[in-house]
């Protein structure tokens, strides 16, 4: 478990703890997985922060979310020649460090 | 925003009147330093009188963002070690911490990320003294936190921007207030009198190419916050990333291939990282609980 600030929360996360209001009304159960909707009816409530299953954060630094990621962080560089080349090397780099963990992870349920 | 209202903005920001306060010690240490008789001891002496201080400053030269993962036991080694302008810095980010926390969710994470990214890409290039340019990229940001707490109504305008035209933080700080935090940090520097290396860092990490007298700190810190965006490690204020500058890698000696080291060594590293903050013990013990 991890608990994490509402900014770094992503979709596909799920809650290890209930939120509930200032008052104690509850909001949202355990084991909720995150919407989209849900992360921003929660910041509109004012909750700025929650506790989500496992590693949550570091997860989503994994190479697998890397590759997914690159095209969201490079939206606004399209007509860059030259950032369009370094995505290219970063998706490269990326997809050949997830294949290397599927790998390793394969092997050591083998 | 119209030039009135641009240059009130400015004089606010350039207003002391709230900003951060530095320990004390510091004021005496930076004396201490400009008499050439003074000794290392003497200076870790004064640093060491304030515990609280050094327990802060040890936490952090001991994490992997310096590369001496505790083996650093007293202020005097660190100040052997690492210099005075690094130990400077650490007690500036460390007396910003919780200001920072309060005033950018994700900031000090990006901060501490940048540091540990740029002290990579400095080892990278075979730089000497790599620890200089950690605490670059630890201070990098500054100016967001002092333009969050000294215009809290303008800094909720530029997050504002950044969600409604999806620019980059910098770009909507330009857009909102004229100028961004690359020049209020170069205020700062003058300000707290760094030095001029961590003042050209802090103010030209957005352009490097722009640097004039310490373009491979100006450069390292540019490719250390590169880094630290493609991972998402915190927030700068936008999820986007930084048009990466040839210019800076050039003046480095780095190709593109070269990052990729660094990115190997930023993810095994991070982990480490993510623990070097610096709430309270019985703040960690209310959140552990709250966690339970």
């Amino acid at each position: 478990m991890q608990k994490i600030p509402l900014s770094l929360a992503k979709v596909g996360m799920k809650l290890a703890k209930p939120i509930a209001k200032a008052n104690g009304m509850p909001i949202v159960g355990v084991g909720v997985e995150l919407t989209e909707a849900l992360i921003d009816r929660l910041d509109g409530m004012g909750i700025d922060k929650i506790c989500v299953v496992g590693d949550a954060v570091a997860a989503s630094q994994s190479p697998t979310e890397r590759v997914l990621r690159l095209e969201h962080l490079f939206r606004r560089l399209e007509g860059d020649e030259w950032m369009v080349q370094v995505k290219a090397h970063l998706r490269e780099y990326f997809t050949i460090k997830a294949a290397a963990e599927a790998a390793q992870a394969a092997q050591g349920q083998g | 925003m119209d030039e009135d209202l641009k240059t009130s903005a400015k004089g606010k920001i350039l207003s002391i009147r709230d900003l951060p306060t530095l320990p004390r010690v510091l004021d005496e240490v930076s004396r201490l330093v400009q008499n050439p008789n003074t000794t290392i001891e003497a200076i870790a002496k004064v640093i060491s009188r304030d515990q609280v201080l050094s327990a802060k400053v040890l936490k952090m030269v001991n994490s992997p963002v310096y590369g001496f993962p505790g083996r650093i036991g007293s202020v005097q080694h660190a100040l052997v070690l690492l210099g005075f302008n690094v130990i400077r810095g650490v007690i500036i980010s460390t007396s910003v911490f919780e200001i920072m926390t309060r005033s950018m969710e994700g900031l000090w994470e990006h901060s501490v990320g940048c540091a540990l990214a740029t002290g990579l890409v400095a080892r990278k290039a075979g730089l000497k003294d790599p620890e200089e340019y950690s605490v670059c990229g630890l201070l990098h940001d500054l100016g967001k936190v002092v333009a969050a707490v000294q215009l809290p109504e303008l800094h909720n305008a530029v997050a504002e921007t950044v969600r409604d035209q999806d620019l980059r933080w910098l770009e909507a700080e330009k857009a909102v207030l004229g100028f961004g935090h690359d020049r209020i940090n170069a205020w700062l520097a003058d300000h707290w009198h760094l030095p001029p290396t961590i003042k050209e860092a802090m103010s030209s990490h957005h352009v490097p190419e722009r640097a004039q007298l310490y373009p491979q700190h100006a450069a390292a810190v540019h490719l250390g916050d590169f880094v630290v965006r493609i991972f998402e490690y915190g927030s700068g204020g936008d999820d986007q990333a930084v048009p990466l500058s040839p210019q800076a890698l050039k003046n480095l000696g780095l190709k593109l291939t070269d990052l990729d080291s660094v990115l190997d060594d930023f993810a095994e590293n991070l982990g480490e990282v993510s623990g070097v903050t610096f709430a309270p013990e019985d703040d960690d013990a209310a959140k552990a609980k709250a966690c339970n």
